[in-house]
Parts: C-alpha cells; structure tokens; sequence
C-alpha cells in the first residue's frame, strides 16, 4: 500500500516509522506551510504534494496526522477524492465537524479510521480483553488518569486549535471509558486551571461520566505534571472482578544513576599531601566539572516490543485488505469527541451535559 | 493518678473492637465496659474482649463513666449521643456523626448544652501520611491546593455488620459510608467549605449482598471555587488484599502530590491461602484519635476534631444524594453553628 501522510510533526514522524515497520511505503507528504516537511521529504526520501487531489491520485491512503483544526479539511478532501483516511485523535474540534466528516465518508463509501491508539497499548489492551472474556462481569465503577506535561507547541495550548487538555490528552480514556465501559449518557467535568491564590496555570481536569449501562467513570486528564512525568493508571471495578494498573507500578526498568561517593581513604592515597578540607564532606573526588556534566536523573522505562502506534496503522490496513471496516471508524471517533465536548461544556457551565444520540452514530 | 472512666456504647459497629484496645492501651483512662441492648452482643464481645457489660443505660451510669465512644448503628448515634450528654459524659462519636444534618445538629446542640466535649470520630486526622503532608503543605512546601482527587475504596462491609448495607440503619450505602472520610480531609487540607455537589451511584459491585448503592463518584466545588472528586466505591472485590483504602492527591501550582493512607503494609503470598493479604504496619491513627479525645477533656479544650466537621461532611452526604435524586449539581445547606 502506498501512503500518503499530512503533517510531519511528532505524530507524522511517529506514524511514518509506524507504515514502514509494517513493510507500507509512505510515498509522501503534503505542502504545508512548514520548514520541517521539506526537510522530512529530503531526509527520507519522500515526494511533496500540493494538495490532496494530487496526492490523492498517487496513495491508496491518506494518513492526517496535521494538527486537529485542520482534519475536518483534509478529511473532506480525501472523501472527496475516494482515497480510504487514517485520521489522527481527536476526530474534529466539533460535533458538528465530525458529523460532516463521517457522514461524508459514510455516503461515499470512503474508509475512515481514528487513531485512539490507547486501545493498542498493550496494558489497555489485557483490561479490554479481561472485560470482553466476562471475568469482569459487568462494569460497575472505573477510572482513568493520564498526567502528563504541558506540551511545547504554541496550537496545543490554544484551546481554539487543538481543543485543550480535554479533547487532546483526556479523549484517549473516554474513548476507552466508553470502548470498555460502554456508551455514555450523561457528563460533569471541571477544569482546574489555578486559582486566585495561584494564578493561572497548566489545566488538570476530572470528568465523572454516567453510562447507559449504569456504570460510572471518573477520569482524570492533566498537563500539570512538571517533567518528564508521565503518569497514567486505570481501574475497572465489576460484579465478578476488580482490574488495576498503575504506570508506577509496571516500571521494568528504573535506573537510579548519579554521583557516587568515592572513599575517603583512596582520594588520601593519590591526592599528595592532605591539605585539602576545602572541599568538604560528601564532594571528595568529584570537581565541579564532573558535577556540571551529571546527567538527569532517567526515567523510568516499562518496554515492550511492540509499536502500539504500528498495530493500530496494522490493524486498519488489514481491515482495508479485507474489506472490513476499520477497528475504530470515525463513528467511534465522532463518539470519542461528543463526550469530551460534552466534559467541556459541564466545565464551562457548571452543569452536567447529556449526551444526545447522532443520526450517524448508529 | 486520677483516671478518666470511659466506656462504649454499643458494640454495633466493628470498630468498638479496636477502640476498646485503645482505651485500654492510654494510661489516662479506666476502662468501664461497654453498654449494650443486644444480648448477643453483650455476650460475644463482652467475653471476646473480657470486657464488663451493661444491659441498661442507667447502670452504665452508675459505673461513674465520664465519656463514651458511641459505637451504634448510625442512625441511633442521635439518641445516644444526645443521652450520654445529658448525662454530663463528653461523646466521641463514630462517623458519620448522624443520618441527616438535623440529627447532627441536635447532637452538637445537646453537647453545648449540656458543657461536654464533644468530637467525630474522624481517624484519619490522625494517620501519619495525611499528618506529614498536611504539615508540609502548611508550611509551604507543596504549594497552593487548586483541586483534589481522591478515593476511599472499600470491600462490602456486610460481613463485618449487615446493618451497614441497610440504608434505614446506616443512612445511605458506600455513599453515606466513605464520602464523609475525605469530605472531612478535604476541609482539613483547604481550610475551605464546600459549596455544591454532584454525584452518581449505583449497585453493581455487591449488589447480591447489599440494599444500597455500592458504587460512587462525588464531585465537589468550595466556596473559592476550586474543586474536588470523590470516589466512595464498595469496589473492592472479596479477595482484595486488604479492607479497602485510602488515597488522595493534592494537585497544586507546583505539581502534585499523591498521599496513600495505607501503603504501609507487608505483602504476604501463601501456600494455603489463595490470595495476596497486606498486613499493615503503619500507625495506628485509632490509638492517637482516642488519646487526643482523652486529652483535650482532661485539659479541658476542644478536641481539634469537632461535631461541627462531623456535621459538615454530613452536610455533604445530604447534598450527594440530593444531586443523585435531582441529576444536578446541589448546594451544600450549611448551617450556622455558634
């Protein structure tokens, strides 16, 4: 299969070794008003499309990992054109957007699949798995957090492009909240963003979600952490079953590198005469020098062999190979969205928010 | 040394099993018994703990007891909260201090009436992890509060005492049972009130044992406008390792700081059994809750727990449930207290 991949940021190049560890070719990126994506094209050896006609005519997939105010654009064209679309999360900014995006795709028979890529990590994955085999019974109580860093890019922190800590970083586990838990009626979320001792700061949110079934979810979603910190757990809590996870927990390799000290009675050995005293306790043998070049202290790592963001790219290839529809379509992504928009508008307001079936969302 | 006579009234609830220990531990008190209308559990506990009985209230006073742990069913703490004070014996009383925020404020009115000390049985003021971060928070070192996670989980407390699944006896289920913990914490960590709630339930977990909800999520909004959630949950399945637990995270302008109440534990993996057990090892809060009790009578101060925040958290409880009837964010009715 040839690609065709939009936008060449973090995702793009996350999704681009994602296609070639699968054996795809990515035949090229899009123009884009960008330095990087023509440095991408001449590292990796790849074509530069004016627009998605174009590309269109030359991919058997369009893959729009551009940031999230420009997929419903780049989606209408790929529809437009008949080229199956891997979209990246969140679907869209609006309901109103994902709606058109999907019907769109829908209509014209187009494949559309959305990158929720959290239910390809292998931990969310077992927990999907588990409930699926009824060892869980039905869902009763669950929770999810994800606690992370602010990110760097000026569009991630403009709540009007990439839809802010709830719909970028939280929309991963109420996509999952609802793939595990079931569809969700009914929404309260509030967002701490400071207060007026603090001032304003990074947003942490909670949002407690009521499912048709009856389940309840709480949710956590942050970009308050300082880094490197990346924390995330889950729990579902059932009639015949109680499943836990913590990222602390599951920590498989964690370095503790630093200073070490060295004896007192080897320094006295090689250093000459004893006069020294200067340096005091606890720095015999290190100068400042050394200390300037101590590294950070690693964090943590809990490895696997497997490229969660190349399984999902696998699953939705196989699916278009076979001519099933993609594992999470743009209806699951649509679904994703309405829930955190929903989470936004109880933020905003103060009240919950129900949330109304879509005529597409069958 | 002149010691303070203290007894327990009423073995219903499990925890007099552990408070009669702590009595007997603090140097300070003489233990008296406790009283019991149940004759089975006059029989039981009295010969368990090798304690002396009572079977009426009037010979419970003529023992010359001075103070009392009210250990009852939750809705009775009222009637004997009330009785005990007017009979002049200071009262610590088992959270939740009452069912409903009139019968809380009838007991706290009944103590000030009546000049006796009275405080909420609320242990987790005195667990150490809460302690060492409440004491570095108050010195500046976590930073400004701007909201709270936390989650008080537990196992279905039916085979400890089946009156605590019956809503008429405990006056709601993991709802009524766990929120009033970090409602309490809540307060204690913000110096802040709570404004409105909002809260959702239901009865998954447990639902062949118990007849209330089970299941709980409490969002909470202060006066200033921060905010906080709650999970209440009976969630833990029968082979957990442990009872349950309690655990909260501080979300400041500095970071976070998550504080586990019960971390301390040994985890021991058996031939026999088929479960990991956690054996706790951390302090034992119940024994400095009761010492601080003893001691703020015999100085003669106010306990630094007091009726009124066992009042408040069950302000909070009565607004949870409300916003579970109404689907709504509900006010927290707080009253006056002089």
């Amino acid at each position: 299969m040839k690609i065709g991949l939009v936008g060449a940021g973090f995702m793009g190049r996350t999704h681009l070794a994602g296609w070639r560890s699968i054996g795809e070719e990515v035949v090229g990126l899009l123009r884009f008003d960008d330095p990087t994506i023509a440095e991408l094209a001449v590292a990796e050896g790849l074509s530069v499309f004016d627009n998605v006609p174009d590309m269109a005519t030359r991919c058997d997939v369009i893959d729009v990992c551009s940031p999230t105010f420009t997929h419903r654009d780049y989606v209408l064209a790929a529809v437009a054109a008949g080229t199956p679309i891997f979209c990246e999360k969140p679907l869209a900014l609006s309901v109103e957007d994902g709606v058109s995006m999907v019907r769109a795709a829908e209509d014209a028979g187009v494949p559309l699949g959305v990158g929720h890529v959290l239910r390809y990590f292998p931990e969310y994955a077992a927990a999907a798995r588990t409930v699926r085999s009824g060892d869980l019974g039905d869902p009763a109580v669950l929770r999810f957090s994800r606690c992370t860093f602010a990110p760097k890019n000026a569009w991630y922190l403009d709540e009007s492009r990439s839809g802010g800590v709830i719909l970028d970083l939280m929309i991963h586990d109420l996509d999952f909240a609802r793939h595990v838990g079931g569809d969700v009626k009914r929404v309260f979320a509030s967002i701490d963003r400071g207060s007026d001792v603090s001032g304003r700061l990074a947003p942490h949110a909670h949002a407690l979600l009521t499912h048709t079934s009856g389940a309840i979810s709480h949710v956590e979603g942050s970009w308050r952490m300082p880094q490197p910190e990346f924390l995330t757990s889950f729990e579902i809590a059932g009639s015949k079953a109680l499943l836990t996870f913590d990222s602390r927990d599951t920590s498989s390799v964690s370095p503790i590198i630093g200073f070490i000290q060295r004896p007192l009675v080897a320094e006295a050995t090689t250093a000459g005469p004893t006069t020294s005293g200067s340096e005091g306790p606890g720095r015999v043998g290190a100068g400042d020098s050394d200390s300037a070049e101590m590294p950070d202290i690693p964090v943590a790592a809990s490895p696997v062999s497997e490229d969660p963001y190349a399984l999902e790219l696998l699953a939705f290839r196989n699916a278009l190979r076979t001519g099933n529809p993609p594992p999470v379509d743009g209806r699951e992504g649509l679904l994703a969205i309405q829930i955190a928009l929903a989470a936004q508008r109880s933020a905003r307001t103060g009240t919950p928010v129900d949330i109304e079936p879509l005529e597409v969302a069958r | 040394m002149k010691r303070l006579k203290v007894g327990i009234v009423s073995f219903a609830h499990l925890h007099a099993e552990a408070y009669i220990g702590n009595l007997r531990n603090n140097p300070a008190v003489e233990y008296v018994g406790f009283v019991d209308e149940d004759s089975e559990r006059r029989n039981t506990y009295g010969a368990a703990y090798e304690s002396a009985v009572f079977d009426d209230w009037q010979s419970f006073l003529d023992s010359g007891v001075e103070a009392v742990i009210v250990c009852s069913e939750n809705v009775y703490h009222k009637r004997y909260a009330i009785a005990a004070a007017k009979a002049g014996l200071h009262v610590l009383c088992e959270k939740p201090l009452a069912t409903n925020p009139d019968d809380a404020d009838e007991i706290i009115s009944a103590a000030r009436t009546a000049g006796v000390r009275l405080m909420t049985a609320f242990p987790m003021r005195f667990n150490m992890p809460l302690r060492t971060a409440h004491a570095t928070l108050a010195q500046g070192g976590y930073g400004t509060i701007t909201s709270i996670i936390g989650r008080n989980q537990g196992q279905c407390p039916k085979r400890h005492r089946a009156w605590f699944v019956d809503p008429d006896l405990a006056g709601g289920g993991a709802m009524a049972d766990h929120t009033v913990h970090l409602a309490d914490i809540y307060r204690w960590f913000t110096t802040a009130e709570f404004e409105t709630v909002y809260a959702i339930n239901n009865r998954i977990t447990w639902r062949d044992e118990a007849g209330s909800d089970t299941g709980g999520l409490v969002a909470l909004r202060f006066t200033d406008g921060r905010s906080a959630s709650v999970d209440c949950s009976w969630s833990r399945p029968r082979h957990y390792p442990t009872w349950g637990g309690l655990a909260l995270r501080l979300i400041t302008d500095r970071g976070t700081v998550d504080i586990d109440a019960f971390r301390q534990v040994v985890s021991v993996h058996g031939h026999a059994s088929k479960h990991l057990r956690w054996d706790y090892w951390g302090s034992d809060a119940n024994q400095a809750m009761i010492d601080e009790f003893v001691a703020a009578i015999l100085d003669e101060r106010t306990p630094t727990v007091t009726g009124e925040d066992g009042l408040r958290a069950v302000e909070v409880v009565d607004a949870a449930y409300r916003s579970v009837a109404s689907g709504r964010p509900e006010k927290v009715h707080r009253r006056s207290v002089t």
